[in-house]
């Protein structure tokens, strides 16, 4: 006997078989049902735009916010007199010459008298002092600048009492002291360089391009054609003449609506142009499925939820005062924490799909709105691997994936 | 006149608690067909049934009405679901050590001449595996592919099971026909 009409006559002659259940039985369920019952379909959830908007924007004002906070004010800011500082030493004999010293001695003597300098230097020098000696420095200059930190505590308290010298009464500076100064600017400068390539922290959403709706019949195995008897049935042979032979009135319909992600990196500078960036990425993949055979709809509706780690690889390509351009690539492990199967409205058990590897590249354009806070666009390629699992998702049928990555970037260390 | 499923279900959404019970008994019975198909002994097929229903009382405002049988059809799955869970949890529902065979075309047998009581009986009398893989393709009305995505096994395991089930209640049936000299 045929497998279809085997099925077919055992279903009718069972279509309509009860068995006995005992009296007590409903008082046992209703024992344990809710007093309130909802019996009403739900009406989808749908969020006004405008909810939508004023969380957005409630997001973009916390980060900047957030920022303005992390944002050193002038006043507090010790770097802000250094850069104007920095200028004017480019004009040394001029600038300088205004300032007061009380003795050539102490120049000659390769060590400075902090009570001979105007309170505006010694205030611009204590900040090159400090950030100085935080890092490991052998040469000479900060020997001396150590030093100069440890007089300018000394003198603090006589600060107040020192009058600027009228400029015409100014000594000319020795060149030594020129030196000095140009070495300090030097050191400004390599500092404000190192300092240029800060991590940054990056929150963004992600999405790919469209969804995937399929709609076809159902084949016929191998196995189902040879029980059939298809070929001496219909006198050819399907194999030989390759046209597929469906199931009738059967129909499988699918959609497979495109991933989200939502992702929080951290970036690392390992040189000038280059940096790595990890963190972690949640993805939401959703899937309809529907089966139709004959009258009988069954509806499948499948969401998967991975967590996953990228480790990416980002060299900067041009950069033009806030507007950078650069392009990134790299490789992504997703783990799927939670599946949810739900058919006709009841969840269903179902196993987790197994580890989703991935790589990709991109090129990114990122503009900083201020120094502290950069908005970036990556549009970009992903390959999802085949991760031999049974679960029918997005990735299964478009492996290779363009998407749009968009995202805020808070620059850390930015003075 | 006996109420039509969209009756029913008008009554249920029009906030008619007694319309529940009037559903469990057009029902009730019918799951308890349903269930034994599947998990064999009566005790712990009541207790699938009894969860079956609390699912479908408390779930009943995700049900869509599609015409009269769909109801019968909803509860049906839900009923073979619950079923399949208690297997999964109660029984040795392993698929592994599974070998593969040719698939041999069986004889006729003349299902109609037994008692449904007892074709039901039989059914549930089948190994654990091949049990479960003819009530969702036969009953479910599953392809095998959704058979193998449902119990996580390869498709050609999904049709191996089913093959041997079908030639085993084959036997049964035969063996039964001759016992009555039919």
């Amino acid at each position: 006997m045929k497998e279809e009409e085997w099925i077919k006559r055992l279903r009718d002659h069972l279509a309509d078989y009860e068995a006995p259940v005992p009296d007590d039985l409903w008082e046992r369920i209703e024992a344990r049902l809710p007093k309130e019952l909802v019996t009403e379909k739900p009406k989808a959830r749908t969020i006004p735009l405008w909810v939508r908007w004023t969380a957005a924007a409630a997001l973009v004002g916390v980060l900047i916010g957030t920022t303005a906070l992390l944002w050193p004010s002038h006043e507090e800011a010790p770097m802000a007199p250094m850069a104007s500082a920095t200028k004017d030493a480019d004009k040394i004999p001029d600038g300088v010459d205004k300032i007061p010293m009380k003795s050539d001695k102490t120049i000659e003597s390769e060590s400075v008298n902090p009570a001979a300098m105007s309170p505006v230097i010694t205030k611009m020098t204590q900040p090159v002092v400090a950030e100085a000696v935080d890092k490991p420095q052998s040469d000479t200059t900060s020997l001396y600048i150590k030093e100069v930190e440890t007089q300018v505590a000394e003198v603090q308290p006589q600060q107040t009492t020192v009058e600027p010298a009228p400029a015409e009464e100014l000594p000319k500076m020795e060149p030594s002291q020129q030196q000095l100064i140009r070495e300090l600017d030097e050191k400004i400068a390599e500092y404000k360089t190192q300092r240029s390539h800060h991590a940054t922290v990056s929150l963004y959403a992600s999405n790919g391009f469209g969804n995937l709706t399929n709609r076809n019949g159902v084949l016929m195995s191998e196995q189902m054609l040879a029980n059939y008897d298809y070929d001496s049935r219909m006198g050819v042979s399907s194999t030989r003449s390759g046209s597929p032979v469906y199931l009738a009135n059967y129909e499988e319909r699918q959609k497979y609506h495109q991933p989200i992600s939502f992702g929080l990196t951290a970036n690392f500078p390992i040189s000038s142009v280059l940096s790595v960036s990890s963190g972690v990425v949640y993805t939401r993949l959703s899937s309809d499925f529907t089966n139709i055979a004959n009258s009988f709809v069954y509806e499948k509706k499948m969401t998967l939820h991975y967590i996953g780690i990228p480790l990416n690889v980002q060299y900067r390509v041009w950069q033009w005062h806030g507007l950078n351009v650069y392009a990134t690539a790299g490789g992504q492990a997703d783990f799927n924490v939670k599946v949810r199967l739900e058919a006709d409205g009841l969840e269903q058990e179902m196993e987790k799909d197994r580890v989703q590897w991935s790589v990709g590249g991109a090129l990114g354009v990122q503009y900083n709105i201020i120094p502290q806070l950069g908005l970036y666009a990556e549009p970009g390629i992903k390959y999802y691997f085949d991760n031999g699992s049974h679960i029918r998702n997005y990735f299964k049928y478009r492996p290779t994936n363009f998407n749009l990555q968009i995202g805020l970037r808070l620059n850390m260390g930015k003075p | 006149m006996q109420e039509t499923e969209r009756q029913l279900i008008e009554a249920i959404r029009a906030g008619d608690r007694e319309a529940l019970r009037r559903l469990y008994e057009h029902f009730s019975r019918y799951a308890m067909g349903v269930t034994l198909r599947y998990v064999p002994r009566r005790d712990d097929a009541l207790d699938i049934v009894q969860d079956s229903f609390i699912s479908i009382l408390t779930s009943i405002s995700t049900f869509e009405y599609r015409g009269e049988g769909s109801l019968r059809n909803w509860v049906t799955r839900i009923v073979s679901n619950q079923a399949v869970s208690w297997m999964k949890d109660h029984e040795q529902l392993s698929f592994s050590e599974l070998t593969f065979d040719e698939i041999e075309d069986d004889e006729d047998s003349a299902i109609e001449e037994v008692p449904k009581e007892l074709v039901n009986e039989m059914i549930g009398r089948l190994p654990v595996r091949y049990r479960v893989v003819v009530n969702l393709r036969t009953f479910e009305e599953l392809s095998h592919k959704d058979v193998a995505l449902k119990l996580g096994i390869s498709e050609k395991a999904a049709i191996t099971l089913f093959s041997r089930a079908k030639r085993k209640l084959a036997k049964m049936i035969n063996e039964y026909l001759n016992s009555q000299g039919i």
